[in-house]
């Protein structure tokens, strides 16, 4: 008998372990308490197009998504693949791909409420939301994006990431890379952050690569009339960054752009071991699972530590 | 800081020290062409009655000080920024005789103008269906020519929302002083609270551009309620439960809106008279003829499904057409 993905998450007891067969999966999921889904080979869960992949909301507890292909979610209220509406969330090894969110936002994640989302080792690849092409984080909600790549999405605001409101995204070891505004308003192709007279978002993006066509506040906004705290250290920016100074460096990025792996950096590519001396911590590794650190140089910048 | 022209008459008049009847008539004619009698402007005419050293012919002074008496003055504030695309071809202007409310409020008034925010346009609307209470209590008239609108701010699942009180004056953006407001606005001309609602809500969170990008309905209904809702998607129910759903929660007199699928499936709408990318408010749900309908209104004010005779946007829409159409619809608390 095929496994039904919808009834084990229904019955699952609390905190419960759910192992899904490879395949894939037609899935609207609705998890509202702490649970685990792991995926055992390649799963993909797929909402044809219908509502978003997952919706969570949880009163306590974490629920957590490992090594899942969310496709084909499409939610006017946001989060096509992904909508955090409460509770914390881990998302791990997962891709997101080709979800929308044509409404409000966050075509492969929104994050909002006063929701937490750990984000690791994941990719981003060709979503759209009217505002963060890959990830809307929203109201109060607090996201943790590390090694991973936000590539080829697209919005009207912020192409990569929005966060609006009160949110706050600490970003590290993340490339981000191609992404696409388009409309009348398009800014933030890269990243764009909005506050209001109440609230203010605050983003941290270290150690990661920005790597868009576009320049100024069409790559990266944090404009008036309410910006947003925008801390950046210790990445690799495009050259027409270097006004934004601190100890980022502003360089093409170089990546091989073949491949199964296009994202990966080229031998000389300027973000190889430009890691702080403490910009991962030992054991640490990157979007392709392998180590951070060698023997012989520092780790690199962005999601790829190593050449191909 | 520039001269205004009030202050042009007044400087025109004092180069004698004496103000003629004719001068005082020149003066008053041009504070009454202002397109805001401000309190900066009456200043300027206090200031030149108080004067020293300068006289006043016949009836001027008293004329002026008949004039200042009984027209009272209108606070200009600062307005949010518009559109980007729409920055050259929009000025702010006063609605004459504008009321707050015309018959008081009603799912009906509200119209969508030039600017992608359907979703709070559809949530006022929905708001306005179930409570207009809601909407009453929500916007203050100053008596000074200002409007205090106050948002609910949400803090995040089951906690309580934060009030947020915004004050604007009651300029509302068009092309030319008379003319309909380019974004939200009733369908009676004189009446103001959809485009201050909208006015407020631009001021809050950073300009027209920031709320015309599209939004989350839900959480406009909080805005408006301070009280939290939840979405349901379409696919995740059978139509008859979705149909009870939303009867059962228009008994309740909870707001209700719902959404269209994306552009990308703007196939799916031809000649249905519905619209892709679009919020839509829910007004209810019943049965006529053995055939369970979902009703609903465009925010536009129109463009509908159907022919019944009047393209005010409400309409009756076929169960299996709202399943087919609506992506999914958002329950306010």
């Amino acid at each position: 008998m095929a496994f039904d993905l919808a009834k084990a998450v229904r019955d699952a007891a609390p905190n419960a372990s759910i192992p899904v067969p490879a395949g894939t999966y037609p899935a609207t999921l609705v998890i509202e308490k702490p649970l685990s889904l792991v995926a055992m080979g390649r799963v993909v869960l797929d909402a044809g197009g219908r509502a978003s992949v997952a919706r969570i909301a949880t009163k306590d507890g974490l629920v957590r998504l490992a090594g899942f292909i969310i496709a084909g979610g499409d939610s006017p209220e946001g989060g096509g693949g992904v909508a955090v509406l409460a509770g914390a969330a881990e998302l791990l090894e997962c891709t997101f791909r080709y979800n929308k969110a044509p409404v409000n936002g966050g075509g492969g994640l929104w994050a909002t409420g006063n929701s937490q989302v750990t984000v690791t080792r994941c990719r981003f690849e060709g979503n759209t939301g009217r505002q963060g092409g890959a990830i809307l984080v929203d109201e109060v909600a607090s996201l943790k994006l590390s090694d991973s790549t936000v590539i080829q999405n697209a919005a009207v605001l912020g192409g990569g990431l929005k966060v609006r409101e009160g949110a706050t995204a600490t970003i590290h070891g993340c490339t981000i890379a191609d992404n696409k505004v388009v409309g009348d308003a398009a800014m933030g192709s890269a990243l764009h952050l909005s506050g209001s007279t109440t609230r203010t978002p605050t983003v941290s993006l270290s150690h990661c690569i920005v790597s868009e066509r576009a320049e100024g506040p069409a790559c990266l906004f944090n404009g008036s009339p309410h910006p947003g705290k925008l801390t950046l250290t210790r990445n690799l920016l495009p050259p027409w960054c270097k006004a934004l100074g601190g100890d980022n460096l502003f360089a093409e990025a170089k990546f091989t752009l073949q491949g199964t792996e296009p994202y990966q950096l080229q031998p000389d590519s300027p973000a190889l071991g430009a890691a702080a001396e403490d910009g991962f911590p030992k054991g640490a590794k990157d979007l392709s699972g392998r180590a951070r650190h060698s023997a012989t140089a520092k780790p690199a910048l962005g999601a790829f530590s190593l050449v191909r | 800081m520039p001269i205004s022209r009030v202050g042009e008459k007044i400087a025109t008049a004092l180069q004698d020290q004496t103000v003629t009847q004719d001068e005082a008539k020149s003066i008053i004619d041009t504070a009454t062409a202002e397109k805001k009698w401000t309190p900066e402007l009456k200043a300027e005419v206090e200031a030149m009655l108080a004067r020293p050293g300068t006289s006043f012919e016949g009836t001027a002074k008293a004329d002026l000080q008949k004039f200042l008496a009984s027209t009272p003055t209108q606070k200009d504030l600062a307005d949010p920024a518009v559109l980007n695309k729409h920055t050259t071809n929009i000025s702010w202007n006063p609605v004459q005789d504008g009321k707050l409310f015309v018959d008081g409020v009603n799912y009906d008034d509200v119209a969508q103008g030039y600017i992608g925010d359907c979703y709070l346009e559809g949530a006022m609307s929905a708001v306005a269906k179930s409570n207009p209470k809601a909407i009453e209590d929500a916007i203050k008239d100053n008596g000074d020519g200002t409007y205090t609108v106050r948002f609910f701010e949400a803090q995040g699942w089951n906690q309580p929302t934060k009030p947020v009180s915004v004050t604007v004056d009651g300029d509302l953006p068009s092309t030319s002083p008379g003319s309909t407001p380019y974004y939200a606005h009733a369908r009676d001309s004189k009446e103001l609270w959809p485009g201050l609602i909208e006015k407020a809500y631009a001021q809050w969170k950073g300009g027209y551009e920031a709320i015309g990008n599209g939004g989350d309905p839900g959480g406009m209904m909080t805005a408006l309620t301070g009280k939290q809702g939840t979405y349901v998607a379409n696919a995740s129910l059978t139509a008859d439960q979705v149909y009870e759903k939303i009867k059962t929660q228009a008994t309740a007199s909870r707001p209700m809106t719902a959404s269209t699928f994306g552009e990308d499936q703007e196939a799916k709408y031809t000649n249905t008279g519905v619209h892709a990318w679009h919020v839509y408010t829910v007004l209810g749900a019943g049965e006529e003829g053995g055939q369970k309908y979902v009703e609903l209104r465009n925010p536009w004010g129109f463009s509908e499904a159907g022919h019944d005779g009047k393209d005010d946007g409400i309409f009756k829409l076929p169960l299996a057409d709202f399943m087919n159409l609506y992506q999914g619809t958002s329950f306010g608390g």
